[in-house]
C-alpha cells in the first residue's frame, strides 16, 4: 500500500516549549542524578529516563499488568509542558491502527483475525519535586496522530504536566497499566508459552530541542526511539518460567512464591552503572525487553577478546595502527537460550555473537555491559530478527550449515544493533539507516572474514540441497504450465478452485525429479556483493535520508535503510581508504555513544574524525537518487606491414614490397611499439567517483590511469590511447573493486582471451536439467 | 545375446525384477532410442544457451573465472537477457514436455509390443510399430493418469490436507506455524511429501500394469483396464508391488552413485580445468539417464511377466466355429455349394 503523499519537511510533533527566561524561573530544586552533567538553560545533552516497572503476567491470558515510576531528567535546553509516550501494543489493537492500516490488514502475509493486543493507561500521575506529592494527570491524557490523521491509532499519547518543566529538572511519573500481548507475528507477544516481551510498557518519547515532542505513531515500516537511562524490571510470572527468564540486564533476584516466580532484572547490571566504559562515559541503555519460555535450553560461555586476537592478528594490528591505541575489549558473558531442536547449533550462535561483538568492538569501541543475551525465537513466533539493548533475536532453521550463513548471518546482523542503535542511539523512525546501514556495511564486513562466501541452496521438503538450477522448470503462462502438467486452469465449482495441479511441488518427487546430483550449480556469494545486489533491487526511487514511513513502499525502506547504505558505507571507504574510514567511523560511534544524532550529525562528526572533506559525497550518495554505470571498451591493433607505394628521398613512389612475401621483418624494420590500444571510459548516471583502471599486458606488466572526478563532471567519456611493446591482455575498471555503487559491473573489464570453455560448461548444466526432467516427465505419459 | 533375448518360461526362472533387467539390457536399439528422444529435445533447449553464454562472457570476463561456480553477482547483472532467456527456454520445454510425454505413450506400446510377443531381432522395428498400434489406447491411459494426479494433488496438498492438519492439529488453512516446533513441522511436511511422493509412484506402477492389462488382452478401455489394475493390486500387492519396487531401488541406488561421481566431477572444476571434466560430467549424466532408460524398460517387462502369471486371458469367441477343421488344414465355410468330402 503506497502511503500518503508528505511534504519533506518533519511530521508535527509538540510544539509545548516555554521560552527560554520563563523556563529559567521555572527551574525546581530537584534532586538530580548525580553521574551526568545536568543540561542547563540554552545546553543540550541528551534526557534521561530511568524506569523501575512491576508487571504480572497471567499465564492462561497472556494478559500483564504493570506499574511503573519513571524519573525523567529534561537536559534538552528547553522547559516541556507535556509528555508524550508510546503504547506500541496498540499497534496490534485492532485493523484501523496506522500500523495494521500501512499492512493491508496483514502480518506476515497473513490476515490478523485473532490474537489482539493493547494496552490501556488506568491511572498516570506527576511529581516534580523528589519529596513532592503526586498529581493525577489522567484526565489530561489524549491520543496523539502526529503522522496521520488516524483517530483510531491509539499509539501516542499525550498528558499535561501540572506546571512546566525546566531544563535540568527532574520529573516523577507513576503509570499503572492493563495490557493484552498479542499473538507474536511482529516481533512481540507470546506463542503457545514462548514470550518475546518487546515495546510493552508506556515508554516516554523523546523531547528535541528546537523541534518538540519527537514521538511517532508506531508505523509498518518503522522501528523506535528514546531516551537513555536505566532500567529496574520485577516480572511476576507462572512457576513453568522459573530459571527460563531473559532479558535485557542483569539478572539480581529469583524467587518463587505460592506458584508464580518472582525475577527481577537490572540494565545495565549494578556493576556496569559504576563503570566507566573505555570512552569514559558510563553505560546505559535505552529499552527493556524480555523472554521467557518454560522450553529454553541455556547455554553460557564468556566472549574473550584474546581468543579472537590469536585467530585475526591481522586486524589486531590494523586496529593498532589506524587508531593508535592498543584494543583490548572487556570478557561477556553471553547466554544463549535456545529451543531443543537447535540445541546442536549453540556453539554457533556463541561464535557469531563473539564475531560481531570482536570486530565492532575493534573498529567502533568495546561493548560496554558484561552480559549479552541470545535468544532463538519459538517456531511460527514471528519474533527473530530484533534488537533491544543487551538482548537480541536472531532465528535459525534444521539442517543450516555455516557457510549458508544461518544463523551467522542475522546473529552478527543484531548482535551489531548493540552498536548501531544500542549505543548510538539514533531515531529510528526518522532515520533507519542510521542504524540498519552501518550494520548492513558492518555485519558484510564481518561474515567475509569469518565465514567467507555464502552457499547458495535449494529446499526440498526444508531440506537444503547444495546449489540452484541455472534455468527456470518448464512452464510459465496458463498454456505453459498444461502443457509441463503442472496445472490446468478450469472451473471447477465443487473443489472451489479454479485449477487441476497434476504435478504439485513435494520434496521427494521434486528432488527425483530435478536430479540435482546431475544439474545443479554451485553459487557462492560474497556477503558484501549481496549487498549490492539488495541496493540495485531499486537504486534511485527514494534518497537513503528519508523518514521512515515516507518512503514510496517497504520495499524502498528495506533497500534504502539497509544495503543502499552499505553500499554507500563502503564506497565511501574505497574513496578515502581503510584508516581515513574506520577513523571516522569511530569518532561518530563515541561522540554520540548513548545519544540521539541525526544524519547531519554523522555527516560532520565522520569528517571529523576521518579528516576528509566529504559534503558533496554525503549530499549526492545519501540525500539523492543518483547512481553510475561505468564501462569500458578497448580496441587493440597490430600494426600493419607496409604496403603500398612510399616516396623514395629521390622523390619518386616506389611499391613497397618484399623479395619473399613471408620474410620477416628485420629487428631494425620492426616498431618497437606494435601494438596500438584505444581504451574508452564511459559513464552513465549522475555520481562522479574517482577512478582506477589499470591495464595489464601480456608480460604481466601493468599501467594504471585515473579518470578524476573533475573529468568525469566535464565528460560522460575519457578515451585512453597509447602504442606498447606488449599486447594488451586486460583492462580493468575499480581493480581492487573499493566501489560496490556500480549498476552494472559485467562491463567494467576487457579480456583479450575469450572463455572457450564456460558457455559449453554452462550450457551442459542446461542440457542436463532439461533432460532430466523430459525424462522424468515422460514417465507420465508412459 | 542369445540369454538376454530368451525368456523361456520352462526352466527355473530368475526373479522377476533380474530377469527384466537382463532382458531389456539386451534390447539395446530401444533403449538407446529412448535415451536420444529427450536427449535431442534438450539439445534444442540447450543451444541458446551456450549461445548466451558465449555473447555475455565475450571478453568480459577472465578465463576461468565463471567456470568453477556462478555468484549471484554475476546472475544479477544480467538479469534482463537471463529472465528473458529463462522465460522463453521455459515455454519451450514446456511445449517439448508434451511432445515426450506422447513420446512415452509411444515408447510404452513399442517395449510391451517387443516383450509380449518375445521378439527375436528386428526388435526396434517391432517397437515402432507396437508403438503406433498401442498409441490412443495408451493416450487414454496417460489422460487418466493426469486426472488421477490432479486427485493425489488436491487430497494431499488441497482442501483434504488442510482439513486434517486443522482436526490434528488447528491449523487454519494448513499453516503449520501453530505446531510447537520446527521439528514438528518438519515431520508433517515430510509425512505430506512422503505421502504424496509414495501415491504418485503407485499411480505410475498402476499405469504400467494397466497398458500391460490392455497390451495383453488386446482391449480398448483404459478406464476399465484401469479399474481392473487397481483391483490386481489390492488384491496381489507383494507379487505386483515388490518386483516394481525393487526395480526403483536399483535404479536409484545407481544413480545416485553416478551422482556423487558427477558432483565431485563438478566441484573440481576450476579456472584450470579443461574440457575433459566437461566431458566426464557430461558423460556421467548420459549414463545416469540411460540406466533410467533402461530401468522404465524392464518394469515394462516385468509387468508383462506379472500379469501373464495373473491376468486372466478373456474369452475370446472360438476363431474356428465356422470353419471345417483346425489350424492347418482346410479352412473354408461350409455352404451348400461345398460338395467336398473328408475321408480319414
Amino acid at each position: 500500500m503506497r502511503l500518503r503523499a508528505r511534504s519533506g519537511s518533519r511530521s508535527r510533533t509538540s510544539r509545548a516549549v516555554i521560552p527560554g527566561w520563563s523556563a529559567g524561573l521555572a527551574v525546581l530544586a530537584a534532586a538530580l542524578l548525580a553521574r551526568e552533567n545536568p543540561a542547563q538553560e540554552g545546553e543540550r545533552s541528551p534526557s534521561r529516563a530511568d524506569y523501575r516497572i512491576e508487571a504480572r503476567l497471567d499465564g492462561e491470558t497472556k494478559a500483564l499488568d504493570g506499574k511503573l515510576e519513571l524519573r525523567w531528567t529534561n537536559r534538552s535546553g528547553e522547559a516541556v509542558r507535556d509528555l508524550w509516550f508510546h503504547l506500541y501494543l496498540n499497534a496490534f489493537s485492532n485493523n484501523r491502527s496506522t500500523h495494521l492500516v500501512e499492512s493491508d490488514g496483514k502480518l506476515r502475509n497473513k490476515d490478523v483475525k485473532e490474537g489482539w493486543g493493547w494496552s490501556r493507561i488506568v491511572a498516570i500521575r506527576v511529581a516534580g519535586a523528589e519529596n513532592g506529592g503526586f498529581e493525577d494527570v489522567l484526565p489530561s491524557l489524549r491520543y496523539e496522530h502526529p503522522d496521520d490523521d488516524n483517530e483510531d491509532d491509539r499509539t501516542v499519547f499525550r498528558v499535561e504536566l501540572p506546571q512546566a518543566l525546566g531544563s535540568g529538572e527532574t520529573v516523577r511519573v507513576q503509570i499503572e497499566w492493563e495490557s493484552q500481548l498479542p499473538r507474536a507475528r511482529r516481533r512481540t507477544g507470546y506463542k503457545d508459552d514462548f514470550l518475546l516481551v518487546a515495546q510493552w510498557f508506556p515508554k516516554l518519547g523523546v523531547y528535541e530541542a528546537g523541534r518538540g515532542w519527537n514521538c511517532h505513531q508506531f508505523h509498518m515500516s518503522t522501528e523506535f526511539y528514546s531516551d537513555y537511562g536505566t532500567y529496574d524490571v520485577t516480572l511476576d510470572l507462572p512457576i513453568e518460567y522459573e530459571g527460563k527468564v531473559g532479558a535485557s540486564g542483569f539478572k539480581v533476584n529469583d524467587s518463587t512464591k505460592e506458584g508464580r516466580v518472582e525475577v527481577r532484572f537490572v540494565a545495565p547490571s549494578p556493576a556496569d552503572q559504576r563503570r566507566e566504559d573505555a570512552f569514559g562515559k558510563r553505560p546505559l541503555v535505552h529499552d527493556f525487553t524480555w523472554t521467557a519460555d518454560p522450553r529454553f535450553q541455556i547455554y553460557r560461555q564468556t566472549f574473550h577478546f584474546q581468543d579472537w586476537a590469536e585467530r585475526f592478528p591481522e586486524e589486531v594490528a590494523e586496529a593498532r595502527r589506524i587508531f593508535g591505541e592498543e584494543p583490548k575489549l572487556r570478557d561477556v558473558e553471553v547466554t544463549v537460550l535456545l529451543h531443543p531442536e537447535h540445541w546442536r547449533q549453540r556453539k554457533r550462535h556463541f561464535q557469531a555473537t563473539c564475531a560481531a561483538l570482536f570486530f565492532y568492538g575493534l573498529w567502533f569501541g568495546e561493548y560496554p555491559y558484561e552480559l549479552i543475551t541470545v535468544v532463538d525465537p519459538a517456531w511460527g513466533a514471528a519474533a527473530g530478527g530484533m534488537e533491544y539493548p543487551t538482548l537480541f533475536a536472531c532465528g535459525t532453521r534444521l539442517f543450516a550449515t555455516e557457510d549458508m550463513h544461518t544463523p551467522e548471518g542475522v546473529t552478527v546482523h543484531e548482535c551489531g544493533h548493540q552498536f548501531w542503535y544500542g549505543l548510538v542511539g539514533n531515531n529510528e523512525f526518522e532515520a533507519a539507516w542510521l542504524d540498519e546501514g552501518l550494520n548492513t556495511y558492518t555485519d558484510s564486513e564481518v561474515l567475509q572474514r569469518v565465514y567467507g562466501l555464502d552457499r547458495g541452496t535449494t529446499d526440498y521438503s526444508r531440506v537444503p540441497v547444495d546449489g540452484v538450477r541455472v534455468a527456470d522448470l518448464p512452464g510459465g503462462g496458463a498454456i505453459g504450465d498444461a502443457l509441463a502438467a503442472r496445472e490446468l486452469r478450469v472451473p471447477l465449482p465443487f473443489v472451489g478452485d479454479p485449477k487441476l495441479r497434476f504435478l504439485s511441488p513435494s520434496g521427494a518427487l521434486d528432488y527425483w525429479r530435478d536430479q540435482p546430483l546431475f544439474t545443479f550449480v554451485s553459487q557462492w556469494t560474497d556477503p558484501r556483493r549481496a549487498d549490492r545486489i539488495g541496493y540495485l533491487a531499486d537504486p534511485d526511487t527514494d534518497p537513503i535520508e528519508t523518514a521512515g514511513w515516507k518512503y514510496v513502499d517497504r520495499e524502498s525502506y528495506g533497500v534504502n535503510s539497509y544495503p543502499r547504505t552499505g553500499v554507500a558505507l563502503r564506497t565511501l571507504q574505497g574513496l578515502i581508504g581503510d584508516a581515513a574510514f574506520y577513523k571516522g567511523m569511530r569518532h561518530f560511534a563515541r561522540t554520540w555513544r548513548y545519544d540521539h544524532p541525526y544524519p547531519e550529525d554523522f555527516y560532520r562528526s565522520f569528517q571529523e574524525g576521518s579528516g576528509e572533506t566529504l559534503d558533496w559525497y554525503f549530499r549526492e550518495l545519501f540525500q539523492g537518487t543518483g547512481t553510475v554505470d561505468w564501462s569500458i571498451a578497448v580496441e587493440q591493433k597490430k600494426r600493419v606491414e607496409r604496403r603500398g607505394f612510399f616516396q623514395a628521398p629521390g622523390g619518386e613512389f616506389l611499391e613497397q614490397e618484399r623479395a619473399d612475401p613471408e620474410e620477416e621483418e628485420s629487428e631494425e624494420e620492426k616498431p618497437k611499439t606494435p601494438y596500438h590500444v584505444e581504451v574508452e571510459l564511459r559513464r552513465k548516471g549522475e555520481l562522479c567517483l574517482p577512478l582506477t583502471v589499470r591495464l595489464t599486458f601480456a608480460d604481466a606488466t601493468t599501467r594504471d590511469f585515473v579518470w578524476s572526478r573533475e573529468e568525469q563532471q566535464a565528460a560522460t567519456w575519457k578515451r585512453i590511447e597509447l602504442d606498447s611493446e606488449e599486447k594488451l591482455a586486460s583492462a580493468v575498471i575499480d581493480p581492487e573493486r573499493r566501489y560496490y555503487i556500480d549498476r552494472d559491473l559485467s562491463n567494467d573489464r576487457w579480456y583479450d582471451e575469450q572463455d572457450k570453455l564456460a558457455p559449453w560448461r554452462w550450457a551442459e548444466r542446461v542440457l542436463a536439467q532439461y533432460q532430466h526432467f523430459l525424462h522424468f516427465i515422460q514417465g507420465l505419459g508412459g | 545375446m542369445s540369454s538376454l533375448l530368451d525368456d523361456d518360461l520352462t526352466g527355473p526362472r530368475p526373479p522377476v525384477f533380474w530377469g527384466a533387467l537382463r532382458t531389456t539390457l539386451g534390447r539395446t536399439p530401444i533403449w538407446l532410442t529412448c535415451w536420444l528422444a529427450p536427449l535431442c529435445l534438450a539439445l534444442v533447449l540447450a543451444v541458446p544457451w551456450r549461445g548466451f553464454y558465449q555473447g555475455v562472457l565475450a571478453n568480459r570476463y577472465e578465463p576461468g573465472s565463471v567456470v568453477a561456480f556462478m555468484d549471484e553477482g554475476f546472475r544479477f547483472d544480467h538479469r534482463a537477457e537471463l529472465a528473458s532467456l529463462k522465460r522463453d527456454t521455459a515455454g519451450i520445454a514446456a511445449a517439448l514436455a508434451l511432445v515426450v510425454m506422447l513420446f512415452g505413450v509411444f515408447a510404452g506400446g513399442g517395449w510391451l509390443q517387443v516383450f509380449l510377443e518375445r521378439t527375436q531381432g528386428h526388435s526396434l522395428r517391432r517397437f515402432l510399430w507396437g508403438g503406433a498400434r498401442y498409441f490412443w489406447r495408451f493416450a487414454r491411459v496417460w489422460g487418466v493418469t493426469l486426472l488421477t494426479l490432479a486427485l493425489f494433488s488436491w487430497l494431499m496438498y488441497g482442501w483434504p490436507w488442510k482439513m486434517a492438519t486443522k482436526l490434528l492439529f488447528g491449523a487454519e488453512d494448513g499453516d503449520l506455524e501453530v505446531l510447537v516446533s520446527e521439528r514438528s513441522a518438519l515431520y508433517v511436511n515430510w509425512a505430506q511429501d512422503g505421502l504424496y511422493g509414495a501415491l504418485v509412484g503407485l499411480l505410475l506402477v498402476w499405469g504400467d500394469y494397466t497398458r500391460t492389462r490392455l497390451a495383453l488382452q488386446d482391449t480398448r478401455s483404459a478406464v476399465w483396464a484401469g479399474l481392473c489394475t487397481w483391483g490386481l493390486i489390492f488384491l496381489h500387492p507383494l507379487r505386483t508391488l515388490r518386483p516394481m519396487a525393487l526395480l526403483f531401488v536399483i535404479e536409484a541406488v545407481v544413480v545416485i552413485a553416478l551422482g556423487m561421481l558427477a558432483r565431485n566431477a563438478d566441484r573440481g572444476l576450476g579456472p584450470e580445468s579443461g574440457a575433459g571434466t566437461l566431458l566426464v560430467l557430461f558423460a556421467l549424466g548420459q549414463a545416469a539417464l540411460l540406466w533410467q532408460g533402461i530401468a522404465r524398460g524392464a518394469r515394462y517387462h516385468a509387468a508383462a511377466q506379472v500379469s501373464k502369471q495373473l491376468v486372466p486371458p478373456l474369452a475370446q469367441p472360438d476363431p474356428w466355429a465356422g470353419r471345417v477343421g483346425g489350424p492347418g488344414g482346410p479352412q473354408y465355410p461350409i455352404d451348400s455349394t461345398d460338395d467336398y468330402g473328408v475321408s480319414v
